[in-house]
């Protein structure tokens, strides 16, 4: 009888895993399946146009970098900054921790409508506020990494630069954030692959846009987290096409980032 | 004295405020619709943005019931996951294969899981559904006509998002009970299902909880995927295979096309709610793990 | 006298560790300081170039003067440059190069002229004894090497700064025989151009390094002579013991 549990456990567990599985094997499956003949040099530099006319995501490319570009730089000096606070000189760094943890909790449409009011309602919708958005989501990553990765380097290695006469701040940005390297660059990696995969705080951020607008921080820009969205909830064949060529790249490039953040752990 | 210090204090100082900066902003901006309609935004609803009435029920059951749904269904395969790679049921090498295949899923971008649920998985789910509400059609919440655009689609696209949180965080807290007590049962002739009943899931039982816990705010705070298959229905949800609406896909569909000042206002009164359920579950989760490593 | 400690106590929280420790360390020459464990030999190192005062709750009384001047009234980090300090397990910097590794301390005091610091790391590493085996490896890192190497990069990375002073908590502990007889080889070269403080706990050691020993029991100076004096006509009966290794029979019995 208590075999018989135990045998029982043992396929229930055994089809809890499977059913684990499934999802993101099928989800691999179809979305290359359904996006791989649609990625082609014309689909990644053209505009896009209305549907049956071909078209691309020249734009969005574009408009994810220059986010991205944005989000990395405000995401990383903030996040590395606060997390070399709470990791060296905080007294009280759980209350700074809780505050970051709650921060990354924080739902990212949330996130759209804060940037919304308080720099949209200003400068309109603009890639800057799309990036600004989404460096939001990337600074409490970066940030509570950057400790743990901080908080593991061995004090031996502080006394030594200590015993040399090196004083703190000296120490702390050449030599402990050098010897937590690792650490952080896996991180900044997580933390923008996560930021990529992001269209809710977009929304009302970047808002979008059909349109190439050269590098201008100050236009609505499109990204591929949006296209996909937009153009998946579309009704014409076409446009969906569209979306699942972009839903592909998007999954190889965030799967490429993060197992680069893990192999660098 | 130490620039350093200083400039990293700024900083660990603008996370702190951006909690405040973000609660305020939303309270100022919800404003005019909680002097206009107080409480009985809660309670109503009436969803009418041409009369200019709006009442959050629906869309407060709407993120009630699909996070409900999904947390049981994904703690149930998650922590069934779990069970099976930590809990002796399968070889040690089975764990390091499995385990990295579905974190993998957590690096999988949102928008692409709502593709996937709204041109592939919705279009299956509806035969389903109308093949389950034929027989049981009988018992409201299965009740037709059914869509794959549904309460019940976007359920289980955001169980399928946060199995991979429960199923890791089980399975280290599994791993982190002592192996002296795993191995002092299994000494005196306890069967693998009784080692986790009786000795490791109680003890790991704290840390799984608040793992179902950082999930079920996972889910709460979820957008992209739900608003793809939920469908936006304003109606009270009372059938699973019908559409209904969330607080976020509510956000996220009707705030680009909002008319008048009063609209805005009751969609950020929304996100406020939102912010203060998430808020409150999540610090509930910090807490409790913080308890677990306290007492470990 | 080079050093001299005068009337030192030191303390972390409540618990006192030093009792009025007087002791002179002779300019250029290798002295010991020996002790049991726990007995504060490496606390009496750390108050010299003020690596004390980094314990939470540490305090410290009484004067170490540096050439007549009162090291605790110098900027910290101009005491830690003219005192420098290897420690018993090696800690090169990780995620850096040997070369950086030594050219750390001389960057980050401003020498930006990189001829200047090649030359200045072969200096160091050359004084070290390390040149020959490293001088074509210079970008591998630091933790690479072996555990003898490492220790003496640790020196050749405190020499670079060029220090006046040179303590060292018992360097050799953590090191194989052949590394450990190499690195005293080294330390008796160091004594010509450099005053040497040595804390060990190995009585024979003291005998091949040292001119000097102190013997230090419970946080105080029991006995100080020179090493060949202290070995042979030990005036204190703990001394004795210490040296000649029955020092766990008399503890019982006293």
């Amino acid at each position: 009888m208590r075999e018989l549990k135990d045998r029982i456990a043992a396929s229930a567990s055994f089809i809890a895993m499977i059913l684990a599985v499934l999802p993101i094997l099928s989800i691999i499956a179809v979305t290359f399946a359904k996006g791989a003949w649609r990625i082609s040099l014309p689909f990644l530099i053209n505009e896009p146009a209305p549907p049956g006319q071909g078209g691309g995501i020249g734009n969005a490319i574009i408009g994810t970098f220059m986010m991205m570009v944005v989000a990395s730089a405000l995401g990383i000096s903030i996040g590395v900054l606060s997390g070399i606070y709470m990791a060296e000189y905080s007294q009280k760094a759980h209350i700074f921790e809780l505050f970051t943890d709650v921060m990354a909790g924080v739902p990212t449409i949330i996130l759209g409508l804060v940037v919304y009011l308080i720099l949209v309602r200003f400068i309109g919708f603009s890639a800057l506020a799309g990036g600004v958005a989404l460096s939001l989501i990337m600074m409490p990553i970066i940030a509570r990494s950057t400790e743990e990765a901080l908080k593991e380097v061995p004090n031996e290695v502080r006394e030594a630069a200590a015993a040399l006469g090196i004083p703190k701040w000296k120490a702390v940005l050449h030599i402990n954030l050098r010897a937590a390297e690792e650490g952080i660059k896996s991180g900044l990696l997580l933390s923008t692959a996560r930021a990529l995969g992001e269209a809710a705080p977009l929304l009302f951020t970047a808002f979008g846009s059909q349109f190439y607008s050269g590098l201008n921080l100050l236009q609505p820009a499109s990204s591929m987290s949006l296209v996909v969205y937009t153009y998946g909830a579309s009704p014409w064949e076409d446009w969906r096409g569209i979306a699942w060529g972009t839903a592909l790249l998007l999954l190889l490039i965030t799967a490429f980032m993060s197992a680069f953040a893990r192999r660098s752990r | 004295m130490d620039p350093v210090k200083l400039i990293s204090l700024f900083s660990s100082i603008f996370i702190l405020l951006f909690i405040f900066t973000t609660f305020s902003s939303l309270l100022l901006a919800s404003n005019e619709s909680i002097s206009k309609f107080g409480f009985s935004f809660l309670i109503s609803a009436d969803w009418d943005p041409v009369e200019g009435r709006f009442g959050a029920l629906p869309a407060i059951a709407g993120t009630a019931i699909t996070t409900a749904i999904s947390v049981l269904i994904a703690s149930a395969i998650g922590i069934g996951t779990a069970v099976y790679i930590s809990g002796g049921y399968s070889p040690y090498w089975v764990r390091r294969i499995i385990a990295p295949l579905i974190d993998s899923l957590a690096a999988v971008p949102s928008v692409v899981i709502g593709l996937f649920g709204l041109l592939f998985l919705s279009p299956l789910l509806e035969n389903v559904y109308s093949l389950i509400s034929s027989h049981l059609y009988f018992i409201p919440i299965f009740g037709g006509p059914v869509r794959g655009i549904s309460i019940m689609t976007a359920s289980l696209i955001l169980s399928m998002m946060i199995i991979p949180t429960i199923a890791s965080l089980s399975s280290s807290a599994i791993e982190m009970v002592p192996v002296e007590l795993k191995e002092g049962a299994r000494a005196l002739g306890a069967t693998r299902w009784e080692t986790l009943r009786i000795i490791t899931l109680p003890y790991a039982s704290s840390y799984i909880i608040s793992s179902i816990l950082l999930a079920t705010a996972r889910a709460l705070g979820e957008t992209m995927a739900v608003t793809m298959v939920i469908g936006n229905s304003h109606d009270m949800p009372k059938s699973l295979f019908q559409p209904g609406c969330t607080i976020t896909s509510v956000i996220a569909s009707e705030f680009l096309e909002a008319t008048s000042s009063l609209y805005i206002s009751s969609l950020m009164e929304l996100g406020l709610i939102l912010l203060l359920i998430s808020l409150l579950v999540n610090i509930t989760a910090i807490f409790m793990r913080r308890g677990f490593y306290a007492r470990a | 006298m080079k050093l001299r400690l005068e009337n030192v106590n030191a303390w972390i929280g409540r618990k006192q560790i030093l009792y009025d420790v007087n002791l002179g360390i002779e300019e250029g020459k290798v002295t010991a300081v020996m002790g049991p464990s726990g007995c504060g030999k490496t606390t009496l190192l750390r108050v010299i170039n003020r690596m004390h005062e980094e314990v939470r709750g540490a305090r410290v009384s009484g004067t170490v003067l540096l050439d007549g001047e009162d090291v605790y009234k110098m900027p910290a980090s101009v005491v830690r440059r003219r005192i420098g300090m290897i420690f018993q397990k090696p800690n090169p910097f990780p995620n850096m190069s040997i070369f950086e590794n030594v050219a750390i301390g001389l960057k980050l005091s401003g020498i930006k002229d990189k001829e200047l610091i090649r030359r200045k790391v072969r200096e160091a590493l050359e004084a070290a004894a390390l040149w020959d085996e490293v001088k074509d490896e210079l970008d591998k890192p630091g933790t690479a090497l072996s555990g003898g190497q490492q220790q003496r990069l640790c020196i050749a990375r405190a020499l670079a700064v060029e220090p006046e002073v040179i303590l060292m908590d018992e360097p050799t502990s953590a090191l194989d025989p052949i590394a450990t007889s190499k690195l005293e080889e080294l330390i008796r070269k160091l004594s010509k151009n450099y005053t040497v403080v040595i804390v060990t706990h190995n009585v024979r050691q003291a005998a091949r390094v040292s001119d000097y020993a102190a013997f230090i029991y419970e946080g105080r100076i029991l006995e100080f002579n020179s090493t060949a004096e202290l070995l042979k006509n030990p005036r204190n009966k703990l001394t004795e013991s210490f040296i000649t290794g029955r020092f766990e029979m008399l503890r019982e019995v006293a």
